[in-house]
């Protein structure tokens, strides 16, 4: 959301230089319907960018403050696998390293691999380094809940069999369970080192995506419990009857659930965790889909909970800023793309034309003509998202023990300028399959 | 169990978001105001000489032809570089679509200053012979044509520079003195040219070329 917000106002700027519009200074003529909707777009979104900047100055100070648990206390760590015979050794390993002063029991199962899986597995099970169980593919909330039938401890991790975990991310996590209130803790997930431009995009946006979560833990206002790794309450998560089977977004479902009930969800920056991203466009369109769908679907069974009092700043406001982002971000991306497209048409009209006649295609530049040309507005507005998206990129890095990467340079630019019209293309396509009802496919 | 919070941070953000707009507005319109005085000057100016033309015309019709006809034609090449300039500034002013009563003012003003230029260079042709074409041109801003219209205009000024002048009336402008030019040259869509005393409906860019080459006592390169 983080993202999304100034996303949409580069969006909005990059409309705005098309229609080559002045958008709020028309006097006499007719409002053109698309400078309305900029302007709403441009509001909603620019509030929330400053939203966000201000709750991230306000507290700024503690976002590394994990609090010291009283003791350190058993629990269990579930790792539901599919398919997972390349990383599922790797992830075992990664556990086994924990430095953590409590009891830990691990528990994998396999939902049904139609690879080595299981046989990966059994290895580490034979020397009684895990609670090893097979059962039929029914997805990963039912191998969750099938964990969560054998958990002995008072606390649960689940943790995705691709992801890896730092040695000492369970100290950072647990201390919050102090508070009672407390049903969850969620970690910072960052990605394996990028290999192309598109993972080096993602690897930007986890790092966005880890001050979010933050940011929205302090607010109390978290709705997911990343499936990477992500510490549960046993007694909460078994209150509310486990995950979700029929869910494409389990650990959204079970988040929201927990928030329903009352109970608070926090995020702790410190405790790394380590995912494999997708490298191919078409891999991440797919997984996009998955979570977009899931969000749309985890908003209609949550519905209740948008603009309930009740649920805080969750339901009052970012609920519903959430389906306003929605919308406007296809709203946005589809003018952007009309506006382009129009604008490339008459270039290549007008060039054609140009060349026909035989005219001698001279630049000159025009002071006055720029002056004049010039919307002082648009540049405002371009210079505040750009400064907004800057700042936010710049603590993005700097609370996730990251530098800023010259080296990805491109991958900063495509991330700020383009990236968010391949995420409104997966918002309409997750849309469209969500209300046609297709087929759900983990 | 109803959740705790606090809508300041959000109260904040609304009147933060709120004064930026705002600002944004007031800051457009003071640059607005600017960019309007500043092309009245510009046309003030262009007024002061015209009427500056006129009273040297004056003078000059006192004087010898043989030494009056070169400064005319000195103070017409002048007067042809600024209503050059103010209309790229009237254009851009026009394509950042600030339209508005302030426009159309400057935009009428500008077209009788424009007016008055083609008649007195029309004058300077007959009394001296000055071999400048002028194309008085009418376009409107919904007109299909008028882009290309324009740009086969851009090429020929490009190709003559100072000996080529173009007066440009958006036909939209409901001035009496551009009605009695219409009706005079039974002008009734755009683009219509006038080169020299003949109207000509969206020519292409050969017959516009035959017509500018009938101006012309030393003729152009292109035209053979």
């Amino acid at each position: 959301m983080l993202l999304a917000t100034t996303g949409l106002l580069r969006a909005f700027i990059w409309v705005c230089f098309y229609l080559n519009t002045t958008c709020f200074t028309n006097h006499s003529v007719q409002i053109d319907p698309r400078i309305a909707v900029l302007a709403i777009v441009s509001f909603v979104s620019m509030f929330m960018a400053v939203f966000w900047l201000l709750t991230l100055f306000e507290h700024r100070k503690i976002l590394h403050r994990d609090p010291k648990p009283k003791k350190y206390p058993n629990l269990s760590i579930i790792i539901p696998a599919y398919n997972e015979e390349h990383t599922i050794a790797q992830c075992i390993k990664s556990l086994l390293k924990l430095e953590y002063p409590g009891k830990i029991q691990l528990i994998v199962v396999n939902d049904g691999s139609k690879d080595k899986t299981l046989e990966t597995a059994k290895p580490f099970a034979k020397k009684g380094l895990i609670e090893l169980y097979d059962k039929k593919n029914g997805g990963k909330a039912s191998a969750m809940n099938l964990g969560l039938k054998h958990v002995k401890h008072d606390y649960v991790a689940c943790m995705d069999a691709d992801s890896l975990v730092h040695p000492r991310a369970l100290h950072y996590m647990v201390g919050y369970f102090d508070d009672a209130n407390v049903a969850a803790v969620t970690a910072a997930l960052k990605v394996t080192p990028p290999k192309n431009k598109l993972q080096e995009i993602q690897w930007i946006e986890y790092l966005v995506n880890i001050l979010q979560r933050k940011l929205f833990a302090l607010l109390d206002i978290l709705y997911v419990t990343p499936g990477p790794f992500s510490v549960y309450r046993t007694r909460a998560i078994k209150s509310v009857g486990g995950f979700d089977e029929d869910n494409l977004t389990e650990d959204m479902e079970i988040a929201l659930h927990l928030q329903e009930r009352g109970w608070r969800l926090e995020n702790s920056m410190l405790a790394e965790v380590f995912t494999h991203t997708p490298m191919t466009v078409y891999s991440l369109f797919n997984q996009r889909v998955r979570w977009y769908r899931g969000l749309v679907q985890n908003l209609r069974k949550y519905k209740h909970m948008v603009f309930s009092k009740k649920h805080g700043l969750l339901g009052l406001l970012i609920l519903p800023a959430t389906i306003a982002l929605i919308a406007v971000s296809l709203v946005g991306a589809f003018m952007f793309v009309q506006s382009i497209a129009a604008s490339t048409w008459g270039f290549i009209l007008q060039l054609w034309f140009m060349l026909t006649i035989g005219f001698n295609w001279v630049f000159e530049l025009d002071l006055a003509w720029m002056l004049f040309s010039t919307n002082l507005f648009v540049i405002a507005i371009a210079v505040f998202v750009l400064g907004a998206s800057l700042i936010i990129l710049y603590y993005s890095h700097k609370y996730s023990n990251e530098s800023i990467s010259f080296p990805k340079g491109l991958a900063y630019v495509l991330f700020l300028f383009v990236y968010f019209l391949l995420l409104a293309t997966v918002w309409a396509f997750s849309l469209f399959k969500e209300f046609t009802g297709a087929e759900k496919t983990w | 169990m109803v959740k705790k919070y606090d809508l300041r941070t959000a109260v904040i953000a609304f009147f933060v978001t709120l004064t930026i707009f705002v600002g944004g507005f007031v800051v457009a319109s003071l640059f607005n105001d600017y960019k309007v005085e500043l092309l009245k000057q510009e046309q003030a100016s262009l007024s002061r000489d015209m009427e500056s033309l006129r009273l040297e015309e004056t003078y000059l019709a006192s004087l010898e032809a043989d030494r009056a006809c070169p400064l005319i034609n000195m103070q017409l090449g002048r007067l042809s570089e600024k209503l050059d300039s103010t209309s790229s500034r009237l254009l851009a002013y026009q394509n950042s679509r600030e339209f508005g009563s302030r426009f159309q003012e400057l935009k009428s003003e500008y077209a009788l200053i424009q007016l008055r230029a083609w008649m007195q260079v029309g004058d300077a042709r007959e009394s001296c012979g000055t071999d400048v074409a002028t194309v008085l041109y009418f376009f409107d801003i919904a007109c299909a044509g008028c882009e290309q219209q324009g740009y086969t205009l851009d090429y020929y000024k490009q190709q003559l520079g100072s000996r080529l002048m173009v007066f440009s009336i958006d036909r939209e402008l409901a001035l009496p003195i551009m009605s009695l030019i219409q009706e005079d040259h039974g002008i009734t869509r755009s683009p219509t040219l006038i080169v020299g005393d003949v109207a000509l409906v969206e020519p292409s860019k050969e017959q516009l070329q035959a017509a500018l080459c009938s101006q012309y006592s030393v003729k152009p390169e292109f035209c053979g």
